[in-house]
């Protein structure tokens, strides 16, 4: 085989590849392609407390059973001298048990995060679901089934049922059934029970929820009683205005209490929440991280968060390389020092442009005089340089100090300039400059700063560090487009420019 | 400012630098034979091996402590040339014509001390006119005495005749005059004038200066009408012959006329550039498409120059 058809070969597969990865974390982890989208990220912080008495504890906390349209992206228990578990069945729960807890007041916090998916969760599932009949004490059980029928006889199914029940209970003037019925209602025993209750006489399934309505900001609050009832999906209904749909912003618990305590006293939960943005991005990450998809479990974001920024910086670097191979290869401009402007561009990136350029140049200005003087003294080639280096880091203390001394702290960032290759650069621009004079100086250091600052300008753009650093893979596509060109035997676009002379030659003749 | 078509500059067989790179530099010239052109002590070498002229060697120094032997020897010599062995684009090469009590006279007239002397040369050995900087060696050779040809062709400078060899058959030719505006250097992108030279004849075909046309030298004024090479076979020969010493599929040949002993192999390039594209108004590509389809046939020297001579009349 040929090496332009490996090279082919080479560069159809690493396309393939690339795109492919980058299809499939797109498509089935979600991942988007741009960074634009972001998702509503709720922090719910549960505090418990309670009295803690001289006997083993044990404390549970149940996680939310339905989140409507959130799914839940981190939990995090700070368990202060208590161990923690957490318990899968019948319903999640965070455990928390001590056998000897200081007696007195305790607290514990239990924080976990959930992201809008913008997709409601299913509903349908009635399996786990027992019809039990409800008990009423018999003095109230006719004034309730006399409700339930009259409200029965005016509906076609259970929804209607439902909202039907509800409004009888809430009639303005109420008869005396009603009132019957709704002086059931006592302490922990809600109006949302009471109408379960009266669902269940018609065998209409129905349970009471806990439900926590997400606001930004809000501290300390408790959950509240929903109603659901089955009518070929779960729906909720509002036990007071007899308004059918799920809240909005609101997770429930299919249970009496979230919490559960033993072996001890005056124990309560309460809630804040705060809500936040996070690009849809992370999100997806993280949650393809914990399905343990392949593809993400060996990739940059399973390391350690202080990795991944050096890794932000290094994706980079094929991108501006490409950009050189092109700026050369295929437009024609030549850059002294080949990837120069891409060390430089790095540099800039740390520096902030402006004053990366600024300092740039006034190192070269200076080290060019210096340079300049240690050529008169005729000094050999490499003991020149070793001396040019000196004189650049002692410049860039100079310009740090002075510059931080004046108030200006950007001088400090000088350090990031790659010091021996901006003394190589003053070594060469000077030869270049005692053998073919300032304009081919400027010219050649012109075109190469240009190039910097457009490796720059593309290395910044959000887009190319948000793709780079999401998708790696796309340096596969780089590196193939890296090797055609490197078969590339076409013209480049100044040599149009250049050999233009020999077409017009033609035609004069003609 | 124009652009040229690409399918027209394709059309007419324009060579590309990509295309010169991947497919002649890269394919035919092989990485290990690229030492014995870029070290032109090497070259000469094996240049005196087959007998092939090239300027006379008067000595070669490696290192500083034979610079007072150096002065020994450069005591006999009025007149010669100091080159880095490995230097490139004529970066570091000092012609002394004369000497007097302060020092050598250079061929502009100009003085250099022998302390100025002794730095150059040190520095040529530090490696700092050499490619990559690596420690060089300073040659020092005879003075070339050219030929009358270019009288009134070049203001100071070196004329010199670069010749194309592909798979040792000679493909385009052309000279190089220095001008003011080139600063004596033969340089065509610093304003030297390229004048295209007839493969076939040795005769001037048409001079570029800044990638146009020109009719006459702009200092000397002296029209390019007349300018031929003599002993075009010989230089033509001359030049095949380098790819036979070095293997190099594709190569430049920088050729200088001497007065008494004829055409010298000045040195040899790995990498000759395009612009003898634009000096002779003719691309490179058509021709070395064309030598590729002739040379499954095995040829001799002779038997190559014949069949350039007779294909390469008005080959465009």
């Amino acid at each position: 085989m040929s090496a332009k058809a490996q090279v082919y070969l080479w560069s159809m597969l690493l396309i393939i590849l690339g795109a492919g990865a980058i299809f499939y974390k797109n498509a089935k982890l979600d991942i988007p392609l741009t960074q634009g989208e972001k998702r509503d990220v709720w922090v719910v912080e549960a505090l418990i407390e309670f009295q803690a008495q001289d006997k083993p504890v044990k404390v549970k906390a149940a996680l939310p059973t339905y989140y409507a349209q959130y799914k839940l992206l981190e939990q995090q228990g700070s368990s202060n001298g208590y161990g923690f578990s957490t318990e899968e069945s019948p319903n999640k729960k965070a455990v928390w048990s001590n056998r000897a807890p200081t007696p007195g007041k305790q607290t514990i916090y239990y924080t976990f995060s959930i992201f809008d998916t913008k997709e409601m969760q299913s509903t349908a599932d009635k399996n786990t679901y027992k019809i039990e009949s409800p008990y009423f004490d018999p003095a109230y059980k006719t004034a309730a089934l006399s409700l339930v029928d009259s409200a029965w006889a005016k509906s076609s199914d259970n929804k209607t049922f439902a909202k039907e029940v509800i409004r009888r209970l809430n009639f303005a003037d109420p008869d005396q059934n009603t009132n019957l019925v709704r002086s059931l209602i006592k302490g922990t025993y809600t109006e949302a029970h009471l109408v379960r209750d009266l669902l269940l006489l018609k065998e209409v399934p129905a349970t009471v929820l806990r439900g926590l309505k997400l606001e930004d900001g809000v501290r300390k609050t408790t959950p509240d009683n929903y109603l659901a009832f089955f009518d070929k999906t779960w729906g909720i209904i509002n036990h007071v205005s007899g308004e059918v749909g799920v809240p909005s912003d609101t997770i429930f618990w299919a249970l009496t209490s979230v919490l559960e305590v033993e072996g001890c006293t005056n124990s309560k939960i309460t809630f804040s929440t705060i809500k936040s943005e996070q690009s849809a991005k992370s999100l997806a990450i993280k949650n393809s991280l914990e399905d343990s998809s392949p593809i993400m479990s060996f990739s940059i974001f399973s390391l350690p968060l202080e990795f991944q920024a050096v890794f932000k910086l290094l994706l980079l670097i094929p991108v501006g390389t490409l950009i050189v191979v092109i700026i050369r290869n295929l437009i024609g401009l030549s850059t002294s020092g080949t990837f120069m402007p891409v060390l430089l561009a790095i540099a800039f990136i740390e520096t902030g442009l402006v004053k990366g350029l600024v300092v740039l140049l006034l190192m070269m200005t200076l080290g060019l005089l210096i340079r300049t003087y240690l050529s008169r003294m005729n000094l050999l080639l490499v003991p020149r340089i070793s001396a040019v280096v000196i004189c650049v880091v002692i410049l860039m203390a100079f310009i740090s100090v002075s510059s931080y001394k004046m108030g200006i702290t950007g001088g400090v960032s000088v350090t990031f300039f790659p010091m021996i290759i901006i003394s190589w650069t003053i070594e060469r621009t000077s030869i270049m400059w005692e053998e073919h004079g300032g304009r081919e100086v400027i010219e050649k250091m012109g075109g190469s700063l240009i190039v910097s600052v457009i490796v720059y300008f593309v290395m910044t753009h959000s887009f190319v560090k948000y793709f780079t650093f999401t998708f790696p893979e796309v340096m596969l596509i780089m590196l193939a487009f890296v090797l055609l060109i490197g078969v590339y035997t076409g013209y480049r676009l100044t040599e149009l420019f250049r050999f233009e002379p020999l077409l017009k030659d033609e035609d004069l003749k003609q | 400012m124009k652009w040229a078509s690409p399918f027209k500059l394709r059309e007419k067989g324009i060579l590309g630098m990509n295309a010169r790179n991947f497919s002649y530099v890269l394919s035919k010239n092989k990485r290990e034979l690229y030492p014995l052109v870029d070290d032109k002590m090497e070259t000469k070498r094996i240049a005196l091996l087959e007998d092939l002229s090239v300027p006379d060697l008067i000595c070669c120094v490696k290192y500083n402590h034979q610079m007072k032997e150096l002065h020994n020897i450069l005591s006999t010599q009025k007149e010669f040339v100091v080159k880095p062995a490995k230097g490139c684009a004529g970066k570091g090469i000092l012609v002394i014509v004369d000497r007097n009590e302060k020092g050598f006279v250079k061929a502009s007239g100009s003085i250099v001390t022998y302390v100025e002397f002794n730095r150059h040369v040190a520095s040529i050995l530090t490696g700092m006119y050499s490619l990559g900087g690596v420690p060089d060696s300073a040659m020092f050779e005879k003075l070339v005495h050219f030929t009358d040809t270019f009288n009134g062709y070049t203001y100071q400078g070196v004329p010199d005749i670069r010749v194309i060899i592909y798979r040792g058959y000679p493909v385009m030719a052309m000279t190089r005059l220095s001008t003011k505006v080139s600063d004596g250097k033969a340089n065509l992108h610093q304003g030297a004038v390229g004048v295209g030279l007839d493969i076939v004849t040795g005769k001037a075909i048409q001079a570029v200066q800044f990638n146009k046309l020109v009719d006459k030298h702009p200092d000397t004024g002296q029209s390019f009408e007349g300018l031929a090479i003599p002993n075009w076979d010989t230089v033509l020969k001359l030049s095949a012959k380098s790819f036979d010493i070095t293997g190099l599929g594709y190569l430049g040949a920088d050729i200088v006329l001497d007065k008494e002993r004829g055409p010298l192999i000045l040195e040899l390039n790995a990498r000759p550039g395009l612009s003898i594209q634009i000096a002779n108004g003719h691309g490179l590509g058509r021709r070395l498409r064309y030598i590729d389809s002739v040379n499954k046939k095995r040829r001799n020297i002779d038997e190559k120059l014949a069949l350039v001579k007779e294909k390469f009349v008005d080959f465009k």
